[in-house]
């Protein structure tokens, strides 16, 4: 199996692939108003055509280029690129303003390649083992994990826990449309043909990303075009040389441990993973008080951090099938669509593809590191296009992107619909991205309780008797009781303030 | 909107959702002896919107106003531009099939640059080129490239 990997990934053309996902991830995650996500988004249709390991890799680079293009308008604009980059901010701000740009873009590449390597080997050590466990998984099993899973939706709600409980559940009915699962009867169809298949996950990603996103830039076109202010920079190899990099090794792996363990953790993602090693490294620090002054800490650790958040975050998508965050939503998206069914299973039967991901993650990272330092002058250049040009043909290719997933028009005017819904939603200020996970939680969760209770005959006590199933929903209890508790107290002191 | 009337309005159409929804799963009958049926989980999702959504109105009317200041306009909001472009994506997936995808595509690149673009940095002829540059380069790609159809239209290109 792991030569087969290592013949599908070696061949120029899935080389070639993986450059070019590294390469466009970085500009988008380099441009402000151009997310990682869109990118994925984007460019999962396009890998539905392609052979599966070719368009897994071309995700793959996507996904790793999108996280570590974020630091260079964080250092350069002082706003970052990405969300995972919020806190390279902080101390890159400054030290470009001290005339030190080029030493936190160099830095940022390097640690951005350590952090994703570490996290990296920990996905292709944990993976394996965590597979044996939930090999004991059935039905009921997996219910009680879904049902956890589902208490992702809590922290992914932001301020507003109700808002995003109803987010998450109206993704579960919309995942009903169609052919229900067990017994294949049609529901909430209305004799539309079009809707028997129910709706297209990427359908309903690029709309609600990418097409709500557009639609706002409409709404703000004036402050679209407001040219921030670039700093310029000087930058000779990575600005440190690598003795000197490696005595922040304290630094490198407690920022790392953060990000993979961030990762694992279903939806918390990146932002909070730069922000937590961050405030980690400060408060472990001999001298707090430097940091947030330009310090190469700062960096390290917001860099390292979000990048090991990819290795962790691929951890219960490979073992579970559980996406934490929309990223791997989109992994899953591109895996299922190839007959790849993430779980326990996968390393038997889909295993060439689990090493191919593997190594595509080591080729991506290698070339993050080798083409992000070197075209670096022209992913600056690019920060120049005006973004009124670059929306409306993002736009076009989230159109053609829907078309190309089934070459059906009805999927377009989906996008539309969904970008319109993504829009409301945001103007009522209820949470979009529980909306996905219910969605693509829904068939698990139903098909799961349906035959559990088949197996069982009827009786609900097969998720209480059977241990691993009790511990998930005893998980579950304790996270959604954590979020009630966490949003109550955050309700009481926005109240007490006003 | 004030932030309660946006709790209000949001409970109001989940509870409605909820309702529809616990209605239409009431036709799904159990097929099989042992199955709970494929109405079954429905209801429960409805009956948790209903729930959830109640609770949500209840929460808003306990609310009594605090911040039921109306938010601060930011200056940068532009209904005219944001109207536009709504309508330009809602044309644009219209007429993607019926017109194609080459003239479809061109004239909305066209369009939406000049929206979302400030006056004083408006450029028409470089706009025209970069929409019939940007959508052929994308139909040459797709059609002979990588063989993958796109709507020809009425016009048959």
């Amino acid at each position: 199996m792991v030569m087969e990997a290592i013949s599908m990934i070696f061949n120029p053309f899935c080389m070639f692939l993986i450059l070019v996902g590294v390469i466009i991830g970085i500009i988008f995650g380099s441009i402000p108003g151009l997310s990682s996500t869109m990118a994925l988004v984007l460019f999962l249709p396009m890998s539905f055509g392609m052979e599966p390991m070719n368009g897994i890799a071309l995700l793959v680079g996507l996904y790793l280029g999108g996280i570590s293009g974020g630091l260079i308008s964080a250092i350069l604009l002082k706003i970052p690129g990405t969300p995972s980059s919020i806190a390279t901010v902080f101390d890159g701000g400054p030290m470009a303003d001290k005339g030190e740009a080029g030493k936190a873009l160099g830095v940022g590449i390097l640690t951005s390649f350590v952090g994703g390597l570490i996290s990296i080997f920990a996905l292709m050590f944990i993976s394996p083992t965590l597979s044996k466990v939930t090999l004991l998984f059935t039905s009921a099993e997996y219910f009680s994990v879904a049902i956890f899973a589902l208490t992702i939706i809590a922290s992914l709600s932001g301020n507003s826990l109700i808002k995003g409980i109803l987010s998450g559940l109206f993704g579960l009915a919309i995942s009903l449309v169609g052919i229900a699962p067990v017994d294949g009867i049609r529901r909430f169809t209305f004799g539309q043909p079009q809707l028997y298949g129910g709706f297209e996950t990427v359908v309903i990603l690029i709309g609600v990303y990418a097409v709500t996103d557009i639609i706002f830039a409409g709404f703000n076109r004036n402050s679209i075009s407001t040219d921030a202010v670039k700093t310029t920079y000087e930058l000779k190899g990575f600005g440190m040389s690598l003795k000197e990099y490696f005595t922040y090794w304290r630094n490198i792996i407690r920022s790392s441990l953060v990000g993979i363990g961030i990762g694992i953790l279903p939806g918390i993602g990146g932002s909070t993973a730069s922000l937590l090693a961050y405030t980690a490294e400060k408060n472990s620090s001999k001298y707090p008080e430097k940091f947030g002054t330009g310090i190469v800490d700062g960096i390290i650790a917001s860099e390292t951090s979000n990048n090991a958040v990819i290795g962790g975050s691929l951890i219960p998508l490979i073992t579970m099938g559980i996406p934490g965050n929309v990223a791997t939503a989109v992994f899953l998206g591109g895996l299922t669509i190839h007959g790849i069914s993430p779980g326990p299973l996968i390393f038997e039967k889909s295993g060439k593809y689990v090493y191919g991901i593997f190594l595509a993650l080591i080729v991506a990272n290698i070339f993050m590191l080798i083409f992000e330092r070197a075209g670096l002058k022209l992913f600056v250049k690019l920060l120049d296009i005006p973004k009124y040009i670059l929306l409306p043909i993002v736009m076009v290719s989230c159109v053609l992107g829907a078309y190309c997933a089934n070459f059906r028009i009805f999927d377009v005017w989906c996008v539309f619909v969904f970008g319109i819904l993504g829009f409301i939603f945001k103007l009522l200020k209820v949470p979009s991205t529980p909306l996905i996970i219910g969605f693509i939680l829904g068939e698990m969760t139903e098909l799961n309780l349906r035959q559990a209770l088949m197996q069982s005959a009827g009786s609900w006590s097969i998720f209480v008797t059977r241990p691993i199933s009790l511990i998930f929903l005893i998980i579950a209890v304790v996270s959604g009781v954590m979020a009630v508790r966490r949003s109550v107290a955050s309700r009481k002191t926005t109240s007490q303030g006003v | 909107m004030s932030h309660k009337k946006k709790d209000i309005f949001v409970s109001v159409i989940f509870i409605a959702l909820g309702v529809f929804m616990y209605i239409q799963s009431m036709n799904f009958k159990p097929l099989m002896n042992n199955d709970i049926g494929s109405g079954f989980f429905p209801k429960i999702v409805a009956i948790v919107i209903m729930t959830i959504a109640t609770a949500n109105l209840l929460l808003a009317f306990k609310n009594k106003g605090e911040d039921d200041a109306k938010e601060a306009k930011s200056k940068d909001s532009d209904l005219f531009g944001g109207w536009v472009t709504v309508a330009l994506i809602g044309i644009y997936v219209l007429v993607y099939n019926s017109v194609g995808f080459l003239i479809s595509t061109a004239a909305y690149l066209f369009l939406q640059i000049l929206v979302l673009c400030p006056k004083e940095k408006r450029n028409i002829p470089m706009f025209g080129v970069i929409s019939v540059i940007t959508s052929v380069f994308i139909y040459a790609m797709f059609v002979y490239a990588i063989n993958m159809p796109l709507p020809r239209g009425i016009f048959g290109f």
